[in-house]
């Protein structure tokens, strides 16, 4: 296996969402379509067989995403999903303890709480992405979670009647998914 | 239609008059110009650069910045082979801009500067003898002017252009002159000036005098096609050379203006580069990349490969996937975890779609089970056809 690691991770929070690695031209420089296509299907997301929707698969458009080649680090292959990019193009593991531990809907609020002593510490870039049955109404949204705050407000744009998913990415916190 | 092209004779004795000797001028500036519009493209030949220089002007007791723009000295040819010489650097005037009241409201619109040529009356003889005519002007100023556009580009391919056999000259009179575009400026409306340059405006830009040519020889066995009017060390060139039975070389340019190739190809087509040459396959060769990829990601081609490349009578796609399930992560710390692999594919976009199932032998029966996404081994092979060669 090649020392370096190809992660696909949302550029906002640093979610790595996909990886791969390459036995040649190993430390290539990658690009995000050509990984992800136009967007990255992310499926059987939760964390819990509370939050998981077996039918549900999440578009994260590529212009969400960016590509990069980082130092491999133990576990990342078998668990990609439970790793974050730092500010120094270091994988990090998520902190066990915390968590996206809900998300509601409200008109075209979506409030998004976090459980976790650590995570809550400091300010935190929130993304989420949300499905609608009208595919044209999916939508990215993105907001920063207040260091005071175990919550935080994300504005969306008005969605269709129907069931919604809501995939929920707190910078540095173990991302979930949520039915609205 | 055009007229057969005329030249004067002279003979012993002849009375010249004034046509005779103009027709000779006329015959000469034909021929330059016939060369000028057949045998090369019309534009810039050298110079004719826009340059700026900061000012600032006060306006309600606050400073305004803008620019003076200056055309600089050169040579164009235009669409109809006439030479344009501006023989020294000229300031481009505000009031000739403002009067032309072509400006919107837009700060940032760009419009277009253009030169043409322009005969012009030179000055009377300051002294001469005969009747009252021979007071006219016996000289003709090859002038030039810089007008302005309005923000629409227009198609200067699209200009009246020359019969077969005409000289210079337009038809049409000064309205009708050639424009070469020189680039572009922007205005302020509300002081009058000019307040920056742009070479170019929606791709389009200056464009510079070329060659027309069905063959370019060499006079003795070497020909040098290089990027500068000057040698200049570090820029490409292409050399075709004789010696050696024959040889195209592409590189960079010494000093001493000897390319150093990093491209070689001889008449018995032997080829030598030392970078990597893609875009084409050998025959009959075999490329491989390999790896670990998770669910959801595209599984990349090998090294040097394209897309475009793989298909249908193009080279042909194997792809190879396996789960990878040893060291997979359980749903959870708690219970005795059994994975299956559920789903392991690649579809159409090489896309891995790769599900693991989890079962939980902790109690019995076993009732929690949960269908994770996995990763996967890749291999990918793309096998070039040994006969067709498979290049693209």
């Amino acid at each position: 296996m090649s020392e370096k690691i190809t992660v696909l991770y949302v550029e906002q929070t640093g979610h790595v969402l996909a990886v791969l690695t390459r036995a040649a031209d190993a430390e290539a420089e990658p690009v995000v379509e050509e990984l992800a296509g136009e967007a990255l299907p992310v499926r059987r997301f939760g964390l819990t067989t509370a939050t998981w929707f077996p039918t549900v698969e999440f578009l994260v458009p590529a212009s969400e995403l960016k590509a990069k080649n980082v130092d491999l680090k133990p576990g990342v292959v078998e668990n990609p999903r439970g790793f974050y990019l730092d500010e120094n193009d270091e994988l990090q593991p998520f902190d066990a303890t915390t968590s996206v531990f809900s998300a509601t809907l409200s008109g075209t609020q979506v409030t998004v709480t976090v459980a976790g002593a650590t995570a809550i510490a400091a300010e935190a870039d929130v993304l989420i992405h949300i499905t609608d049955p009208n595919p044209a109404n999916a939508q990215t949204q993105t907001a920063v979670k207040a260091a005071a705050s175990t919550t935080v407000v994300v504005n969306i744009s008005p969605l269709s009647a129907g069931t919604h998913h809501v995939l929920t990415l707190v910078a540095k916190v173990r991302p979930n998914a949520f039915q609205l | 239609m055009s007229d057969s092209v005329e030249r004067p004779v002279f003979s012993e004795g002849q009375v010249l008059g004034a046509a005779d000797l103009n027709l000779a001028v006329e015959h000469g500036r034909g021929v330059a110009a016939r060369h000028e519009r057949y045998l090369h493209t019309w534009g810039i030949a050298w110079g004719l650069g826009l340059t700026t220089k900061d000012k600032e002007v006060e306006v309600s007791g606050a400073p305004v910045k803008y620019v003076e723009v200056t055309l600089s000295p050169g040579v164009a040819i235009d669409g109809r082979g006439r030479e344009i010489v501006v023989p020294e650097k000229r300031r481009l005037s505000e009031d000739d801009f403002d009067q032309l009241n072509v400006a919107v409201q837009d700060a940032d619109a760009l419009y277009p500067v253009y030169l043409r040529g322009l005969d012009e009356a030179g000055p009377a003889p300051a002294f001469s003898t005969g009747d009252c005519a021979s007071a006219q002007s016996t000289r003709t100023v090859e002038g030039y002017d810089v007008s302005f556009g309005g923000p629409e580009l227009t198609d200067l391919d699209d200009q009246a252009g020359a019969e077969v056999s005409d000289g210079p000259d337009s038809a049409g009179g000064e309205e009708d002159a050639w424009l070469v575009l020189l680039g572009f400026v922007k205005w302020d409306k509300a002081i009058n000036k000019f307040t920056a340059v742009e070479v170019t405006a929606l791709g389009v830009g200056p464009r510079y005098a070329g060659v027309l040519a069905d063959v370019v020889a060499a006079r003795n066995g070497k020909l040098l096609l290089r990027t500068r009017a000057s040698n200049q060390s570090d820029k490409p060139a292409l050399v075709i050379d004789e010696e050696e039975g024959g040889s195209l070389k592409f590189g960079l340019l010494n000093a001493s203006g000897v390319v150093t190739p990093v491209l070689t190809v001889t008449a018995s087509g032997d080829v030598t580069a030392t970078g990597k040459i893609q875009g084409a396959f050998d025959p009959g060769s075999v490329y491989v990349q390999s790896g670990v990829a998770s669910d959801g990601m595209i599984v990349p081609l090998p090294a040097g490969v394209k897309a475009d490349q793989v298909g249908p009578g193009k080279a042909a796609l194997h792809i190879q996937v396996t789960p990878r399930l040893a060291g997979a992560t359980p749903p959870s710390n708690s219970g005795v975890w059994g994975a299956f692999p559920l789903e392991c594919s690649v579809d159409s976009e090489r896309r891995v779609r790769c599900l693991v199932r989890w079962v939980n032998f902790g109690a019995a029966p076993p009732t929690d089970i949960q269908d994770l996404p996995g990763v996967c081994d890749y291999s990918v092979t793309v096998a070039v056809p040994a006969s067709e060669g498979g290049t693209t």
